[in-house]
């Protein structure tokens, strides 16, 4: 079985014949990129592997809806990105803190006292912009979608995404100076 | 609007965040397994049945519910069920350098965890197993190292079309 060197358009037909190697290829595919943004959106990696998870069984199960198969992984995305919006949500009204588990870490990396501190105070940094700020941030500059592609995964227009960006850039620089600077 | 964003601290801040996260091994086969695993009308009727209900006509919708289930189910003319000839087929992978090899199928609701193979010393990496699988067409696959999904190699494929079918097949007859 060779399905490396195909294409997810011909991997979600195979799925859609009900065949499960192509929709796993299609996870292994995405899974990571979703998993990063999952994991700075939430800022923790049990929430954001359920918010992951969540996404692939709601598109294995919407697959026939996927009217583009050869532009899959931006249909999946705009589905991560309601999960994750569902999740903070639910956060929110149970009142939890932001960060509440693991700091998401690159796994077999050795990580030293100073890039974990720099790595949990922009873990803070992003906690502290609102959702649809963090979640505009992460889209334009850690996912480096254009702004066509974020209004898509968002359903917000253009303009209102370049404002939501710039702002959170304020506040993040803002945020991050007093840290560089002590 | 885009670069001229970035300082060099939120330049450094967006390095970080771009570094990969890793959600484990097992991450694919356990939501591929939770993807195709079909959830039976009765599980449905049950869950919308017990479901909390804020109104204070719920309960009696909740009984009234109740009671026609029981009413159909008193009703109905069951069939029993029909028993299927079990017959033990040995599934084999030659894989020297796994780690771990477990099948998946439509036997096991393809939940990669349940059904694992086992090697013994100087096998020469040969895995196997023996599942129990009743009468008709079963579709499989090996999970190697929780990761990769290999076809039975002395096994047919599930379909010959495009980039040769995934799934590998045994038919009990």
């Amino acid at each position: 079985m060779d399905v490396t060197d195909v294409t997810d358009a011909e991997l979600v037909a195979g799925a859609l014949r009900g065949e499960a190697a192509p929709f796993a290829e299609l996870i292994l595919r995405h899974q990571d990129r979703m998993a990063r943004y999952a994991a700075r959106m939430l800022g923790d990696l049990r929430d954001a592997e359920e918010a992951v998870q969540d996404a692939f069984i709601r598109a294995h199960r919407a697959l026939h809806q996927c009217e583009a198969p050869d532009r899959f992984g931006g249909w999946l995305f705009r589905i991560l990105v309601n999960r994750c919006r569902t999740r903070g949500r639910r956060r929110r009204r149970y009142n939890e803190t932001f960060v509440t588990g693991d700091v998401p870490v690159e796994p077999g990396v050795d990580h030293t006292a100073e890039q974990v501190a720099w790595r949990e105070e922009i873990q803070r940094a992003l906690a502290r912009l609102g959702p649809e700020q963090r979640e505009a941030f992460l889209l334009k500059h850690v996912e480096e979608l254009s702004y066509e592609e974020m209004a898509q995964a968002t359903g917000s227009s253009v303009p209102a995404l370049k404002m939501r960006v710039k702002r959170a850039c304020e506040h993040l620089r803002e945020q991050l100076a007093e840290v560089v600077d002590g | 609007m885009d670069e001229p964003e970035l300082n060099d601290t939120l330049r450094r801040a967006v390095e970080e965040l771009r570094r990969p996260v890793s959600l484990g091994q097992n991450f694919a086969p356990r939501v591929l397994s939770a993807a195709r695993r079909r959830r039976s009308p009765l599980a449905g009727a049950m869950d919308w049945l017990l479901r909390p209900r804020l109104s204070p006509l719920g309960g009696f919708v909740l009984v009234g519910a109740a009671a026609a289930v029981l009413l159909l189910l008193l009703r109905a003319n069951t069939p029993a069920i029909p028993t299927h000839p079990v017959t033990r087929i040995q599934f084999v992978l030659r894989a020297p350098a796994a780690r771990s090899v477990t099948i998946v199928g439509d036997f096991n609701n393809w939940d990669p965890s349940a059904t694992p193979l086992a090697t013994a010393a100087g096998s020469g990496g040969i895995w196997s197993v023996v599942v129990p699988l009743h009468t008709g067409r079963h579709e499989y696959a090996f999970v190697v190292d929780g990761r990769a999904w290999v076809s039975d190699p002395i096994a047919p494929r599930s379909t010959d079309q495009d980039f040769g079918a995934p799934n590998s097949v045994v038919t009990i007859s």
